[in-house]
């Protein structure tokens, strides 16, 4: 009887998110564990062929890839925040795609971890070297999993790695 | 302000929507035998256990028809104390909002029967609707037996 299943979800706490928290995706890209807020991770796919531009083989742009049809600009999260920068093919298994305002973006890494919820007081734990070196991308570090994980703040990144483009 | 709309029977009511904790379906509830009419049975709301209590055998001595638009509404009811229960009301048709000014709501000037729950009357096209003091809405002996006897649960 439908009402059996009703009463199941009746049954069920209702779970109200706890204020002053924030989702943010884990993810890792060469030794570092990061995070960029929910609302920005647009998908993540399988590592595409990055096709490197003419004139801009250093600094952070890798190049084009081709997601859905999309040409999409891949940068290097490892050079933007000056982390020991080892070769692509040795960690390049999923291709992030975020969205800042319409403008996509897309960053190899190497993996990922689903929402977490994330509270304010969780941020800004002891240092790692991602906010040693780039303080101004990072909001701050919690831990996860016994790991220190970096939040990325989306606007300086995304603003920086426009600059750099033009 | 806002009220929750429902029916008994053909006669529409309204329940400020603040004293309203939850509208959640009319699911499957734990039966109570020996449980007074009126008492429909125990509802499992988000863990707790609710006392539900059918407002048409109630007032109107007819089971709530099992519609889809039959719900539970749970509401805060104090119990004799004062302690802040939870309760849940089957009633039909209670899937509509009414925003509106109290005001509009005028006493009938009819003595309506001995019916405390029941407040002044507002007239809308399809005709009037009745404010329901839902806190007045369980006779004094049916709330005790409710809340001592069937339920002892604080929230």
């Amino acid at each position: 009887m439908y009402r059996q299943e009703l009463a199941e979800q009746v049954a069920q706490h209702r779970r109200y998110p706890e204020p002053a928290t924030a989702s943010a995706i884990i993810f890792r890209v060469g030794n570092e564990w990061l995070a960029l807020p929910t609302r920005m991770f647009q998908e993540v796919s399988e590592p595409r062929p990055i096709h490197s531009l003419p004139h801009r083989r250093w600094g952070i742009v890798l190049g084009l890839a081709n997601v859905r049809g999309e040409l999409l600009i891949c940068v290097s999260l490892t050079r933007v925040l000056g982390l020991e920068d080892s070769p692509l093919s040795s960690w390049y298994r999923r291709l992030l795609v975020a969205n800042s305002h319409g403008n996509r973006l897309a960053f190899p890494i190497n993996e990922v971890q689903g929402p977490h919820r994330l509270h304010e007081r969780e941020l800004n734990g002891p240092p790692g070297p991602v906010i040693q070196e780039r303080p101004a991308f990072v909001e701050g570090v919690f831990q996860w999993r016994e790991r220190t994980v970096g939040l990325l703040n989306p606007e300086s990144l995304f603003s920086t790695i426009h600059r750099n483009l033009a | 302000m806002l009220f929750l709309l429902f029916q008994l029977g053909p006669d529409r009511y309204a329940l400020e929507a603040r004293r309203v904790v939850e509208v959640v379906p009319f699911a499957a509830l734990k039966s109570l035998p020996q449980a007074p009419a009126g008492v429909a049975g125990i509802l499992n709301y988000r863990g707790c256990a609710v006392p539900v209590v059918d407002l048409s055998e109630l007032t109107l001595a007819k089971r709530v028809e099992e519609r889809l638009t039959t719900r539970i509404i749970v509401v805060r009811h104090p119990d004799a104390s004062g302690r802040a229960r939870l309760l849940g009301f089957l009633a039909e048709h209670a899937t509509e909002t009414l925003q509106t000014d109290p005001s509009r709501f005028v006493e009938p000037g009819v003595k309506l029967g001995a019916a405390p729950f029941l407040g002044p009357l507002l007239m809308d096209a399809n005709g009037p609707i009745q404010w329901v003091h839902e806190q007045h809405l369980l006779p004094e002996p049916m709330r005790q037996v409710i809340f001592a006897e069937l339920c002892p649960i604080q929230i």
